[in-house]
């Protein structure tokens, strides 16, 4: 019993610290700074067989970047010759001050994305004057959405101190598309999202603002920031067609 | 996937948010549980419930960060089953958690002021490890909230096994000294 009420009184500690703690990275850096190199060594069966798996993922992370390069080099020829659509493919076009890239996930710098709308010529639709009666407004919606074929099934709002929020459930027969809309209040909320999973991803500017289009190992998912409101699309459609939905965003 | 997207997908009351959860947070939840339990049927059925848990206060909650959250509640979720557990058995079902690393200093007690005390332990623990360094810090979390090994932790950061009991030792006296200031050690 004692022992369950110190577990049980350390359920709580505070966040940081286990946020501090749980980063691999930051946790070998504060030991090996505070306890140094005479106190290095693994006492372990598997010491041995550790060394050469490390060298193993970086040899593969060569080889992969190597590969990536090449892949680039050719799909940007293609890409050159084929299209005329203002659209970057990760793999070969990188803008790299919006793109980072880690080993489990891709983190978007929407800080520093194109944000500001050309127009809004969606405003006098229904949805778009319902959701500025809720506290979000101006909107950049994808047009093709709005037309006959997609009925809005579900509307939700969220109010928070520093956001509000929308979900809006579109459906067209066992299609659905589910676009979820945060305003906030500060333009500091918005200055980064880390995407995991993603196997491709497309960067379009569309009406003057940066639209990312992602395939991700569940489902296709599109993200982008329009001055402090931040849109996202989650869909059970395929890659291809909400990357010609994305493309109607006005 | 981000944690903002999962969170957006329960505020979405979509199911997709249990299975990016559980594909994210699961194998940490399991081995928490597995930690404090031993038995991989009890762990399942606590970590599921924890889902459950998450699925129950998400929204209203939003929680930031996701990990704490999910983990916090099945940490606790297992203390509660072990400690029934326990209870039935009178003793007979032992915490595969190396509880002699961890058998500290706090006194029996089974009043509803536990609570209470419990909140004001958690408090001074709090203000202990803010006296602490970050490595003797996140090395106490590593291995009383996470149930890292000193293997695991040997691995991770290249420091020798011997090393690190010996932190964990000195880190532990101290924080029996601490608390015995506070009038909460026994």
């Amino acid at each position: 019993m004692k022992d369950l009420e110190f577990l049980y009184a350390i359920n709580d500690i505070d966040d940081e610290f286990i946020t501090e703690a749980a980063d691999d990275e930051r946790l070998k850096e504060a030991f090996c700074a505070e306890w140094g190199e005479e106190d290095k060594g693994v006492e372990t069966d598997s010491d041995t067989e550790e060394a050469p798996q490390q060298k193993s993922t970086k040899r593969t992370h060569k080889v992969s970047f190597k590969k990536i390069m090449l892949v680039a080099v050719i799909s940007a020829l293609l890409f050159a010759v084929a299209t005329t659509v203002s659209a970057y493919v990760f793999e070969f076009n990188i803008k790299e001050e919006l793109v980072e890239f880690f080993d489990d996930h891709i983190r978007l710098h929407l800080d520093k994305v194109d944000s500001t709308a050309d127009s809004y010529s969606l405003l006098g639709t229904d949805l778009a004057k319902e959701l500025e009666e809720n506290g979000i407004s101006p909107v950049t919606l994808p047009a093709a959405l709005l037309t006959e074929e997609w009925i809005i099934k579900e509307i939700a709002y969220q109010h928070g101190e520093s956001f509000t929020a929308a979900n809006i459930e579109f459906v067209k027969d066992d299609l659905l598309m589910a676009l979820h809309i945060v305003e906030y209040t500060h333009i500091e909320q918005l200055a980064s999202s880390n995407i995991h999973n993603a196997k491709k991803g497309t960067l379009q500017n569309i009406n003057g603002i940066d639209v990312f289009v992602f395939d991700l190992s569940i489902e296709p998912y599109a993200k982008w920031v329009n001055g402090l409101t931040a849109y996202s699309i989650m869909t059970n459609c395929d890659y291809e067609t909400l990357l010609e939905i994305s493309k109607t965003i006005q | 996937m981000e944690d903002k997207k999962i969170i957006e997908l329960f505020f979405a009351r979509s199911e997709k948010a249990l299975t990016a959860l559980a594909e994210k947070y699961g194998k940490l939840c399991m081995k928490v549980a597995l930690q404090i339990l031993g038995s991989r049927e009890d762990s399942e059925e606590c970590v599921n419930d924890s889902y459950l848990d998450v699925w129950n206060t998400v929204p209203p909650k939003e929680p930031d960060p996701l990990m704490s959250y999910i983990v916090k509640i099945v940490r606790y979720n297992s203390l509660d089953c072990l400690e029934h557990r326990t209870a039935k058995k009178r003793g007979g079902g032992e915490a595969t958690v190396s509880l002699e690393d961890v058998a500290l200093f706090i006194g029996e007690s089974e009043t509803p002021e536990d609570i209470v005390e419990r909140q004001f332990i958690t408090d001074c623990v709090n203000d202990f490890l803010r006296t602490l360094t970050s490595a003797d810090r996140m090395l106490f979390v590593r291995k009383f909230w996470f149930f890292d090994t000193y293997e695991e932790l040997s691995k991770i950061s290249g420091i020798k096994v011997g090393t690190l009991k010996s932190k964990i030792s000195r880190t532990k006296e101290s924080l029996r000294a601490y608390l015995c200031e506070r009038g909460v050690a026994a």
